[in-house]
């Protein structure tokens, strides 16, 4: 059990988030696409932690799932006013800054 | 005591990856959205249970709450947004795939390259430990983390009234 | 002492796999789900004046009626309709009731008898527990019905109102016993000599409360309402698939009630050190018996509430119980402070 297994799960579930960012149009596909990476990014912090500093890296984890659920409240809002407005998730659609 | 040797931590390890990346890839390639965020959601859970097995217990529980929440709140709206769900981009497929790719190998580089490796040490953190950590040194952020997710409930709330104009 | 099999008695009697599958886990889970929906019907009878299930074993008051259910559900043939996506469909009523076994892993049942011993089992149960409108949800999805589809729908909006109020009195309830591990909540209770339910009984009020809507039980069966929206998202099952759904949410009110027992009821005291000796987890019978009557009282409460619209049940969830449960932990901190 090494620590580099680690980071070739969270590495690899970075890319699939990371495609999954790029090629669809949906904002709401993009905002799941996202929250993918988040995922892998909370194994890379806690996963490099263990060896260095196991408490302080808990706080920091800890952290940042609280203020990713805050993100994701900031984010769905915006989502919500874009489809009331242009009536469509496309991000396509969403490229002029008027309105 | 459960044989708690390195084969059994081994197979939780596998199993646990591949249910993570097998879902992950679902939420990106299906037509559906809703079966999409319920990936998610399964994702989460492995992660959480990835994350039990470095030994960082009580992260892996809110974690957990935090990830299932999330995912319930995502298939909502989904569902009621569920009308012109526009598809994926097919001109992007390659670039896509071969960015996403690279990207992954960046980061895995960079991770090696810290030379933070070797052989997992066992952590055991105390709880009361922690506690004592974030009212002596970070009770400063722990203020403006409670504040963030204050206005973000105070945002909520106003922006589900403001349909009734 | 039997030779070849004493490996695998060894196994089975560990905890590790007792307590989820044996007890207080998926078998016992499972015999009181059918005496439950038995009484449940009979109590239910009894109320509206009329005799309920008699027409199996009638000498003895039908008692035999929900093994005969339970053997006509194996006997009788799902029907699988056109429009489901089938993997999701058949895979969906599994997943329900592998989810709602999952809490019985860390929920202790007698002193230091546990399936895995961890410090912090109270946010886990919660969490695991959290895992299961999100399978229901997926079964109303992809069943492919209009019917499912608003009873998916209502049960998703029916998370978003209960879960904040049930997560806020159990840590509240957590919060005055300094602890979050179930054995050590049950252990202080013991020592103050007091059940919870006197120390904090806001708390317990509102996880009462918030754990009948968990579980979809009236007076907030909305999910399930069987005049509105047939059977809500779990329309399309029949056979033995229907038997699965139908048990999933009462184990998960198995799950909670427990739980709830645990926290303020003092959980498995007075010790039966007799029975212990036998073997550690039926010292801890106390817990069943109390969890048992509890449940049999919640599903009492099915002759006497109407039931919740949607919009009056999200209004209860967050007017009423949230400012109840905030309350509730305002008044573990003053305990705290007041030294109590």
């Amino acid at each position: 059990m090494t620590i580099e297994m680690y980071y070739v799960t969270a590495a690899m579930l970075f890319a699939i988030g990371a495609y999954g960012a790029i090629a669809h149009r949906s904002a709401v596909r993009i905002l799941i696409s996202l929250e993918l990476m988040f995922n892998a990014e909370l194994l890379f912090l806690l996963a490099m932690a263990s060896s260095i500093g196991a408490l302080q890296g808990m706080i920091l984890a800890l952290f940042v799932i609280a203020l990713t659920s805050s993100e994701i409240g900031v984010t769905v809002p915006i989502i919500v006013f874009m489809f009331r407005i242009l009536g469509t998730t496309d991000v396509t659609r969403a490229s002029k800054m008027k309105g | 005591m459960s044989p708690s040797n390195s084969v059994l931590e081994e197979f939780a390890y596998l199993a646990l990856s591949l249910i993570a990346l097998g879902s992950g890839l679902v939420a990106v390639s299906t037509e559906q959205a809703v079966y999409a965020a319920v990936a998610l959601g399964f994702t989460g859970t492995s992660v959480a249970g990835l994350i039990a097995l470095l030994g960082y217990g009580y992260v892996a529980a809110f974690h957990l709450l935090v990830y299932v929440g999330a995912t319930v709140t995502f298939m909502v709206f989904s569902v009621v947004m569920m009308r012109q769900e526009p598809r994926l981009m097919r001109s992007l497929a390659t670039v896509s795939v071969l960015n996403a790719v690279l990207l992954g190998l960046v980061f895995y580089m960079i991770a090696v390259s810290t030379g933070i490796g070797g052989v997992l040490p066992s952590i055991n953190i105390d709880l009361g430990r922690v506690a004592k950590e974030f009212i002596d040194d970070y009770w400063f952020p722990l203020l403006l983390v409670v504040a963030s997710l204050a206005t973000i409930m105070i945002e909520g709330i106003v922006v589900a009234r403001g349909e009734k104009k | 002492m039997l030779g070849p099999l004493d490996p695998l008695i060894n196994f089975i009697l560990e905890p590790y796999f007792f307590s989820p599958f044996i007890y207080p886990g998926l078998t016992i889970g499972l015999v009181v789900l059918l005496t439950l929906i038995w009484a449940e019907r009979k109590m239910a009878a009894k109320v509206q004046l009329r005799y309920g299930p008699l027409y199996v074993s009638k000498q003895i008051g039908g008692a035999l009626q929900m093994i005969a259910d339970a053997l006509r559900f194996f006997f009788q043939e799902p029907i699988i309709p056109r429009q489901v996506d089938k993997i999701v469909f058949l895979a969906t009523p599994a997943l329900a009731l592998t989810v709602t076994v999952l809490p019985f892993i860390f929920i202790p049942a007698a002193p230091s008898y546990v399936g895995v011993a961890v410090s912090y089992s109270l946010p886990l149960v919660l969490a695991l527990g959290a895992l299961i409108p999100v399978v229901i949800i997926l079964m109303a999805w992809g069943a492919n019905n209009k019917f499912t589809l608003v009873g998916g729908i209502r049960e998703a909006f029916m998370t978003v109102g209960y879960e904040v109020a049930l997560f806020i009195s159990a840590f509240a309830a957590a919060l005055y016993y300094k602890t979050l591990d179930l054995s050590v909540m049950v252990e202080k209770q013991a020592s103050l000599g007091l059940p919870g339910i006197i120390i904090n009984p806001i708390a317990g009020f509102v996880f009462f409360v918030a754990m009948l809507m968990a579980s979809s039980k009236l007076p907030f069966d909305i999910v399930e309402g069987e005049q509105e929206i047939v059977a809500g998202p779990f329309t399309e099952y029949s056979g033995i698939l229907y038997g699965l759904v139908m048990g999933a949410s009462y184990l998960y009110l198995y799950v909670l009630m427990l739980v709830f027992v645990e926290m303020f009821l003092s959980g498995w005291l007075p010790v039966i050190h007799g029975l212990g000796s036998i073997y550690p987890a039926l010292g801890g019978v106390m817990l069943f018996v109390k969890t048992y009557i509890l449940l049999l009282f919640a599903v009492f409460l099915r002759g006497v509430y109407g039931r919740y619209r949607l919009d009056q049940a999200l209004s209860l969830g967050w007017r009423r119980l949230v400012p109840l449960s905030l309350i509730a932990a305002l008044w573990s901190f003053g305990l705290l402070i007041a030294g109590v």
